[in-house]
């Protein structure tokens, strides 16, 4: 990559856009007067149903953490026509994707590649990241019509996270029994044979303080075409590639107990993880089987403002069913058949937080954490013995148990006036990984309209059990280490202009690396980075502008593949005549260097990209919402980078998905 | 060439439209809670009737203990009237400086008196509202209550009929708790 790329291509245009920040400085002030105008044209029902910042749970625990946090809502999920969750994530700063058009898909943020292992995903607050491996599973089996907003908290977050919230924190959080009462349906049906159904049902009885909320969906698709010359001549004509999903979610108030679960059951083709031309691999007849189920029951006990416990207790298992085919080989001299994969884990968890203000100046946050983990050594494995017959399940596999004990602590202190001190610690002891501290500081600063953010973080990723004993073995195994430093400032411009600007410099070290047959903490990791947003909102016109500079290398050897250095999201939502929204949008990434060089292009890298979406939605007809969704709308050819046998991932080409959606809410 | 000529069209769009709607209003705000308590307490004043309401030439919001309410409240009584009367706003932060007023909210710092304020108000026609777990039962007349992130209130009628007040139906039909 050439070094000057940056500062050839892009620096005139980046001093034009900070020059434009500066000008459009014109409307008035984001005063506490036209909250209050705003609140007086209320009555005391809409009053009612007002959603505060602090006076939620889940924000308040977002608001105490000193970190850049990102928003997409609800309304931007629906009118942008996002799909799947990489959807969402792909236009706001600092994401990059590996996408195998297969069983998972992989997010880097940050200019972290990974195997989803250093970004945490929770529903609603609670881990899905994948016990065994500890990565989330990306793709289509997040229910999207059911989800609220989804909160990006980046940078390192272990202080009350623990492992794997390295780069980032991805909350989805879900619709409540008392948010959008009453049914709602939803049917998709679009490009690549998909079809989609997905219900929810809330209900909520303010009288008795109890409430329940149901939402379920049902998905398939073929996802793209890529047999043939369509997916670089990797697969046969016939190839095969799907992808099943399922997933329910519940949750069931009770004064102050709260109840939910949460279900995914994800069944995939295994195709786009080797090639079927030119080797022996099939491509046809695999099925990655994939379940996870959450549990949990909180309760919070709460006698005045000044402080509360909260208490839970969850049960969560990820399990890689004993139907899976992970791949079927017709190789003559060596394994013959289908391969069968079992791999279940689960783990039992209790924890409790406690939240004391003392005065006004201060505030503590703490935790304890216990938790109990039984996880496959490995894969079960069986062998058909023959490319046409399935597999027996294999047996159970081996289990490794592991006790986790955490607690952590972080503080909340108002030095003077509009600057707030945050730090805190985090102690994990676990059977396998040992102890590790974990602590942060921060500096926030927010005056009027302006709100600046200095952090010092560290988070870490623990290896898991069998890394120690992989191959000859490494008993000295210890977990990779993030540290991060980050300015980030935000100013909001007008009352409908906000602009922010993120400067971070990160390094982790300890990289686990495969060191002749065994693992050893070897490669660190160096990101410098920029993170510029501009976000427009009024009545009728919504838009955005996001641009990340990464700079990712390793020490010892040099430019990190997968990772571009530009990537720029923009996009505009524009409502006509107050029954049609057109959304358009655009994500620009620039070239990445890629693992090994693609044959049919002689380079080692993937080509720089522009892609477009387009979303028209009419919402005017009773109960009724209509919306038609194109996805890379200019058929472009672009491609992702690969860690796997195929040289490069084709992206797919155009889509058209209609969306029907049937509503019919209480009040 | 194509990325650049479609970068400049796209920034090009978004300051158009940036532009076009340079009056409209923005749509999404964070509220806080004593944002909203504040409006509560001025709407709650349309649906009851004080004794010898008509004799008052001012109607007297008095807030006891620190509470960022009272400067929200303050810029309310700036934009409103309570019957067409002028609202005043009082701070007071002991039992001593506590006089007649139409309604006296108690800060969740100041609930520690709230014993003593009943004591001393006893039976004057004051609406007295607070803000901390399990005061409706001690002699108030509304509670607000923290409900899933949402601002909600409890009435406790028998208090209110102590106090000489009268409150509507339809108010009593949107509180949590009504005893």
């Amino acid at each position: 990559m050439d070094r000057n790329f940056f500062k050839k291509k892009f620096s005139k245009k980046l001093a034009l856009f900070m020059a434009i920040l500066f000008i459009i400085h014109d409307i008035g002030l984001l005063s506490r007067d036209s909250k209050i105008d705003k609140l007086l044209k209320m009555d005391i029902l809409e009053l009612s149903k007002i959603e505060v910042t602090t006076a939620s749970k889940k924000k308040q625990q977002l608001g105490k953490v000193p970190a850049t946090v990102r928003v997409i809502s609800n309304k931007q999920i629906h009118e942008r026509g996002y799909l799947t969750l990489e959807d969402a994530l792909a236009d706001i700063s600092g994401f990059q994707f590996r996408n195998i058009s297969g069983f998972n898909n992989y997010t880097f943020l940050r200019g972290a590649p990974s195997q989803n292992n250093l970004i945490l995903v929770l529903v609603d607050g609670i881990q899905i990241n994948e016990l065994n491996s500890g990565g989330f599973y990306g793709g289509s089996h997040f229910n999207l019509d059911n989800v609220k907003r989804i909160e990006v908290v980046y940078g390192p977050s272990s202080v009350i996270y623990g492992t794997n919230a390295v780069s980032g924190i991805i909350n989805i959080i879900t619709y409540d029994p008392g948010d959008k009462e009453g049914i709602e349906i939803n049917l998709l049906s679009g490009s690549f044979k998909t079809m989609g159904l997905s219900f929810n049902y809330r209900n909520l009885k303010e009288k008795d303080r109890t409430g329940f909320s149901f939402s379920g969906m049902y998905k398939k698709s073929n996802k793209f075409d890529l047999s043939g010359s369509a997916g670089d001549l990797n697969w046969s004509d016939n190839m095969e590639n799907f992808e099943d999903d399922i997933a329910l979610d519940g949750k069931f108030f009770y004064k102050d107990f709260k109840a939910g679960f949460i279900f995914q059951d994800k069944i995939s083709s295994r195709t786009t993880n080797y090639r079927s031309e030119g080797t022996d691999y099939l491509d046809n007849g695999t099925s990655w089987h994939i379940r996870f189920l959450n549990m949990y029951i909180n309760h919070i006990y709460k006698q005045s403002n000044n402080w509360f416990l909260k208490s839970s207790i969850y049960y969560r298992s990820a399990i890689v069913m004993d139907d899976t085919i992970a791949y079927i080989r017709d190789d003559e001299a060596g394994e013959v058949g289908q391969v069968g994969y079992y791999r279940p884990n689960d783990l039992f968890g209790l924890e409790e937080q406690f939240n004391y203000r003392f005065g006004s100046n201060l505030e503590i946050i703490g935790g304890l954490v216990l938790e109990w983990e039984r996880l496959s050594s490995g894969f079960s494995k069986s062998y058909s013995g023959s490319y046409l017959i399935h597999p027996e399940p294999p047996d159970k596999p081996e289990y490794i148990y592991n006790q986790l004990l955490s607690i952590y602590l972080q503080s909340q202190y108002i030095v003077i006036k509009h600057l707030q001190l945050t730090a805190g610690i985090r102690y994990d002891n676990s059977d396998y990984y040992g102890e590790v501290f974990t602590p942060r500081i921060g500096l926030v600063f927010t005056r009027n309209r302006f709100n600046g953010r200095l952090l010092y973080t560290e988070a870490f990723r623990a290896p898991k059990p069998w890394d120690y004993t992989y191959g000859s073995g490494n008993t000295n195994l210890e977990p990779e280490r993030m540290r991060s430093y980050e300015l980030n400032l935000s100013h909001a411009l007008s009352h409908n202009l906000q602009a922010g600007i993120s400067i971070f410099k990160n390094s982790i070290n300890g990289i686990l690396t495969l060191h002749e047959n065994h693992w050893i903490n070897s490669r660190q990791l160096r990101t410098d980075g920029v993170e510029i947003t501009l976000d427009y909102i009024k009545k009728r016109t919504s838009a955005y502008i996001n641009y990340t500079y990464i700079d990712s290398k390793y020490v010892t050897s040099g430019q990190v593949p997968e990772i571009a250095p530009n990537s720029l999201n923009i996009g505009f939502t524009q409502n006509f005549f107050g029954k049609f929204k057109l959304n358009i949008r655009t994500n620009f990434l620039d070239e990445r260097l890629n693992h090994k060089t693609i044959t049919s292009t002689g380079k080692n890298h993937v080509n720089s990209f522009f892609v477009f979406h387009s979303t028209l939605t009419f919402d005017g007809f009773r109960n009724l919402k209509f919306q038609l969704v194109i996805r890379n709308l200019f058929d472009s050819e672009y491609y992702h980078t690969s860690n796997r046998p195929p040289e490069r991932y084709r992206q797919p080409g155009r889509g058209l998905y209609l969306r029907v959606s049937y509503m019919v809410r209480r009040n | 060439m194509f990325i650049r000529s479609t970068g400049i069209v796209l920034i090009s769009f978004f300051l158009l439209f940036t532009t076009m709607n340079a009056k409209d209003n923005s749509e999404k705000e964070n509220f806080l809670p004593e944002d909203i308590k504040s409006v509560f307490i001025y709407n709650f004043t349309r649906f009851f009737d004080w004794p010898d309401e008509q004799s008052d030439q001012t109607f007297t919001i008095t807030i006891f203990g620190k509470s960022k309410i009272s400067k929200l409240l303050r810029v309310i009584a700036e934009k409103r009237k309570v019957k067409r009367k002028q609202i005043i706003i009082k701070n007071i932060f002991s039992i001593k400086e506590l006089k007649s007023c139409n309604i006296l909210f108690v800060s969740a710092s100041a609930s520690k008196h709230i014993k003593a304020i009943l004591k001393k108000i006893n039976e004057w026609p004051v609406l007295v509202i607070g803000e901390k777990k399990g005061l409706l039962r001690m002699g108030l007349g509304i509670n607000f209550v923290d409900m899933d992130g949402r601002i909600r209130f409890e009435i406790n009628k028998t208090n209110i009929n102590r106090a000489g007040l009268k409150v509507s139906s339809q108010l009593l039909k949107l509180a949590v708790v009504v005893i």
